[in-house]
This record gives C-alpha cells, sequence and structure tokens, in this order.
C-alpha cells in the first residue's frame, strides 16, 4: 500500500530534485558566460592592441626594408662602388627596431654587399695587372731592341752628323717611354723585367739620370772612389729605376738644378738627391713616407697624383729589393733631400769579363828609349806620380804603337817566324794522324 | 760581344754624357787620334764619363778608339766628349804617327793576314 504513495511522495521531491541541479547548472553556465564575454572583451581589445602594435611594426619594418633598398644601399655603393668620398651610408629610421634582429639582417646585407664588390674588384685588379703585365713586356722589349738598334747606328764609323743628332733625340724619346713602361708594369705587381750585370753607382746614378725629361739639370757630383763601386746585378735596375723616380720628383717641383752625390755609410753606401723647389708640408711627407714602406699594388679606382705615383713605385721596389728610401731628413736648399740606402749585401764584384786593371804607371816596365821623344815628336809614355789606379785604368798596350820603325819590322818577322813554326807542327802532325 | 758586357752596355745612354750633342766641336779627331792629358788643369767640374776620360789618358797616350773601347761607348759619343776636353784645354789631340821610313812588302803583310787566319 505504502508503495504508490511513497512514489507519489517521493515523485515530485525527485522531480526537484532533478531540477535543482540542472538550475544550478544553468546559472553557473549563464555566469560563465558573462565572465566568459567580459574574457573575450577584454582578451579582444589586447589582440587589438596586439594586431596594431604588430601593424606599427610591420610598418616600420617595411618602412626599414625601403630605405635600405632606396637610400643605404645606393648610399653604399656610391661609397665603395664609384668610390664618393662624402658618401655617407644613412643609419636605420626607427630606433625602436634597435630591440629586433632587424638592424642585424641589416648590417648583415651591407657585409656581403662589402665584400662582394671587394672580390669583384680584386679579380678584376688580377687580370687587370695580368694585362697590364702582358702588354707592358711586350713594349718593353721592342724599347730595349730599339735602344739596341740605336746603339748600334751611332756605333757605326763615318762622319758623325745630323744623323747622329737625331738618332741621340729619338734614344732619349726612347729611354724614357722604356721607363714609363717600367713604372707601369712595377705598379702592376711585376719586376723591373730587365736583368743587368753588376754595374757601378756611377752606371747606376748616369743610367737614371738619362731616363728622366730635364737631365741637364741634374748635376753629378761624381767622386772615383764611391763612383766605381759595384753594386750587385740583381738589384741594378730596381735601384735604378727607384733613383730615376726621385731625380723625376725632385726636376718636376723645381727649375732649379737637382745634386746628386753617392756616398760611403758605416753600413753601407748612400746616394743623395737634393732639390732647391718648394718641398714637402707635413702631410705629404707623411704621406710619401708611408708609400715608401708600403707594397701597394695599381688600384683601378684611385691612380692618384704624379708624385704619390713615383713613390709608390720606389716603395715596392725598395720593399721588394731590400734597399731604403728616406725623404724625410731636411735639405740644405729648402726643397726634398730624398736618400736611397743600399746596405752592404747589395754591392758587389766588378763582372769577370771587365778589363782586368792595368798595372799602376810606377809598375809599367819602362822600355827602352821612352825618356826621349819619338821621331814623330809623339810624347812618351811616363810613369806619372803614384796615383793608384781605382778605375779599370788603359791597358797599356795601345794600338797605335809608337815604337820606332825598326823594332816594328823585328816584331813582324818574330810573328812570321812563329806562323812558320806554328804551320810545321800542324803540317807534320796531319801526316803522322794519316799514317 | 758577350750577354753580359751587353746587359750593361745598355744602361748609360749616351747622350747623358754628352748633354744631347751629338756632333763633335772638332771635325779633326777620328779613331786614330792619339790623346795626351795636361796634368796641370783641374778636373773639378767634369762630368762623370769626362772624368773617366781624364783618368783614362792621364795614365797614358791613347787613341780616341781605345777611349771608347774603355768607357763602352760608341766612337761617335766618345769623339763628342773627347772634342769638348780638348776644347777646354784638358786633352792635346795628336795626329797618329804612321812611320813612313819602311814601306811594308805587300806579300809580306798578305802573308801575315793569311797566318792570322788560319789561327
Amino acid at each position: 500500500m505504502t508503495g504508490p504513495h511513497l512514489l507519489l511522495l517521493l515523485a515530485p521531491t525527485a522531480g526537484l530534485a532533478a531540477v535543482l541541479p540542472a538550475l544550478a547548472v544553468q546559472v553557473r553556465a549563464k555566469r560563465a558566460a558573462l565572465r566568459e564575454r567580459d574574457a573575450a572583451v577584454i582578451a579582444g581589445k589586447e589582440l587589438r592592441e596586439v594586431a596594431e602594435r604588430n601593424f606599427r611594426y610591420y610598418e616600420a619594418v617595411v618602412d626599414e626594408v625601403r630605405h635600405l633598398a632606396r637610400h643605404q644601399l645606393p648610399a653604399l655603393v656610391d661609397e665603395v662602388v664609384r668610390g664618393h668620398p662624402d658618401a655617407a651610408v644613412p643609419g636605420p629610421l626607427h630606433d625602436f627596431l634597435r630591440s629586433t634582429p632587424v638592424p642585424e639582417h641589416h648590417r648583415a646585407v651591407e657585409t656581403l654587399l662589402r665584400e662582394a664588390v671587394a672580390t669583384v674588384r680584386e679579380h678584376a685588379a688580377q687580370a687587370a695587372r695580368a694585362g697590364v703585365r702582358g702588354i707592358a713586356d711586350e713594349a718593353q722589349t721592342l724599347l730595349a731592341r730599339l735602344q739596341m738598334k740605336i746603339d748600334e747606328e751611332l756605333g757605326k764609323d763615318g762622319p758623325t752628323g745630323a744623323y747622329h743628332q737625331s738618332l741621340t733625340d729619338i734614344d732619349h724619346f726612347t729611354t724614357r717611354a722604356l721607363h714609363t713602361v717600367q713604372r707601369l708594369r712595377i705598379l702592376a705587381g711585376s719586376w723591373p723585367g730587365m736583368q743587368r750585370a753588376n754595374c757601378t753607382i756611377r752606371e747606376i746614378v748616369e743610367s737614371a739620370r738619362g731616363r728622366i725629361g730635364p737631365y741637364d739639370r741634374v748635376e753629378y757630383t761624381y767622386l772615383a772612389d764611391v763612383g766605381e763601386r759595384y753594386v750587385e746585378g740583381r738589384v741594378v735596375e730596381p735601384v735604378t729605376v727607384a733613383l730615376t723616380e726621385l731625380l723625376a720628383n725632385a726636376t718636376d717641383y723645381s727649375s732649379e738644378p737637382v745634386t746628386v752625390y753617392a756616398q760611403q755609410t758605416p753600413t753601407g753606401h748612400r746616394i743623395v738627391v737634393e732639390d732647391t723647389g718648394l718641398g714637402m708640408n707635413a702631410f705629404q711627407r707623411d704621406e710619401a713616407e708611408r708609400l715608401l714602406v708600403r707594397r701597394p699594388l695599381l688600384d683601378l679606382t684611385a691612380l692618384a697624383d704624379e708624385r704619390k705615383l713615383g713613390f709608390a713605385v720606389v716603395g715596392r721596389l725598395a720593399h721588394d729589393y731590400h734597399f731604403r728610401v728616406d725623404v724625410g731628413a731636411p735639405s740644405a736648399g729648402g726643397g726634398v733631400k730624398a736618400v736611397l740606402f743600399l746596405p752592404d749585401k747589395l754591392m758587389g764584384e766588378p763582372p769577370a769579363d771587365e778589363p782586368a786593371p792595368a798595372p799602376s804607371p810606377q809598375d809599367v816596365p819602362e822600355r827602352a828609349g821612352t825618356t826621349t821623344p819619338t821621331p814623330a815628336g809623339l810624347p812618351k809614355r811616363q810613369p806619372r806620380g803614384t796615383r793608384a789606379a781605382r778605375t779599370a785604368p788603359p791597358t797599356q798596350e795601345a794600338t797605335t804603337d809608337t815604337s820606332d820603325p825598326a823594332s816594328l819590322a823585328a816584331g813582324f818577322e818574330r810573328l812570321r817566324n812563329a806562323f812558320t813554326h806554328g804551320y810545321g807542327a800542324t803540317d807534320s802532325q796531319g801526316q803522322r794522324h794519316d799514317d | 760581344m758577350t750577354r753580359r758586357s751587353h746587359r750593361r752596355r745598355g744602361m748609360v745612354r749616351s747622350y747623358t754624357a754628352t748633354g744631347g750633342r751629338a756632333i763633335p766641336s772638332r771635325a779633326t779627331l777620328d779613331e786614330a787620334t792619339l790623346l795626351k792629358a795636361d796634368p796641370k788643369l783641374p778636373m773639378a767640374g767634369l762630368n762623370a764619363q769626362s772624368h773617366r776620360v781624364m783618368d783614362l789618358c792621364r795614365a797614358g797616350v791613347l787613341s780616341v778608339a781605345e777611349v771608347a773601347a774603355h768607357l763602352q761607348m760608341p766612337g761617335a759619343v766618345t769623339k763628342v766628349i773627347v772634342s769638348a776636353l780638348v776644347d777646354s784645354g784638358h786633352l792635346v789631340a795628336v795626329a797618329p804617327f804612321v812611320p813612313a821610313a819602311q814601306k811594308h812588302d805587300r806579300e809580306f803583310l798578305k802573308k801575315v793576314l793569311r797566318g792570322l787566319q788560319s789561327i
């Protein structure tokens, strides 16, 4: 009996019980929804802010890239490619990008561009230098042959006249052209292109003098002792080319005579070139000193003025062949005093094919009759003082002998006898061989 | 001419010694002219090549050809240098002595030539 009542009683209770949690859930859900809506509003605001911030970043980055492409890289190209001295590469546009990786990447682009330009330039320069060397080589060979031809013509017997004068003028132009080709090949990283035998300091000074235009303004104070010392063949041409450059500088910057002299020093020899021109200011002197100790190569984009080019040639030769050039010393005349130091190790011996120094006059055995004049009234050789023979003096066997006719004939007679004996010996040997 | 001395020969160009003059001031000089130095005149102020010519001739009488050989300079250039020294009185030029007392036998000279050629 109680079952249905209980059920009836229970039924609403159960229903309530079932409804209540549902209500609670519903309320909670509503509240959650409200909270979520609030959160969404907040989140939306934040998102908008983030989006706005990101957009500003985006715009700034685009700006920065445009700035890189339109301003920074062109300025960089002006600087490193075109070599404009006043091209200033602008900095970044936006400061607030400083904390981002953007500036770093831009720097990487800049570095890469600089490297690329340097590499391309070096390759181009190498190719150009090789080309210059090849052409210079050919031109030098032809000019050297022209010089030999001129010497050959000047050496021919016959009357001297206008033809010889023309040859001499042509010789000067040829020699100057040869020097121009040499300085070009040296700046292109090559050697002077000519190997010489051991030569004296006098020959070096005189040779260098002949390679410039106004050679008659160079006054070489020749002293036989230092002037006749030998310089090693390997460095003769480099030293001569360097000295030529110093003489060219001295005569270019002064219209007065230029003095050259050689001296012995405790560690070697020095050749001094002094002019009385304007001289160099402190800046020019520093620049010259800098070029003189470097080993510069021809830079296609920076072929500087004449004097700098000369110092570059000298600096390169001095570096490669271990001599030293100094322009820092004050000159008595107010101009430039250039000093070329030749250390003792660059000095050499007289070449083997040099005619042996003749005995000094007092060693020559006196021949009969040398104290009296010859029948033709010619002066006779006589020992003269005790002058030491430093330079290779002449051998005393002159081609034109001044002995009297009788002794000349006797000499021929002896020669004939020698020949006759010689024939006899050859004949008998020949016969013995045939047997 | 050996290669070595050739590499030395072209070093000093002839015009540096003559100041660009190619025609000697004296036409009377030839290769065989004998040169005698005047020891009294000072050598100061002479250029290097003239200095050397004086050094060569002070040691004894030399011909123009011999001086040229010692200077390693063409004969024409040597004549210019020597002429200037004769002008300044540093050198005295004397015509070469040719012995006239005895004519040489032509046949004999031919024999000498043949002998020389067969050496």
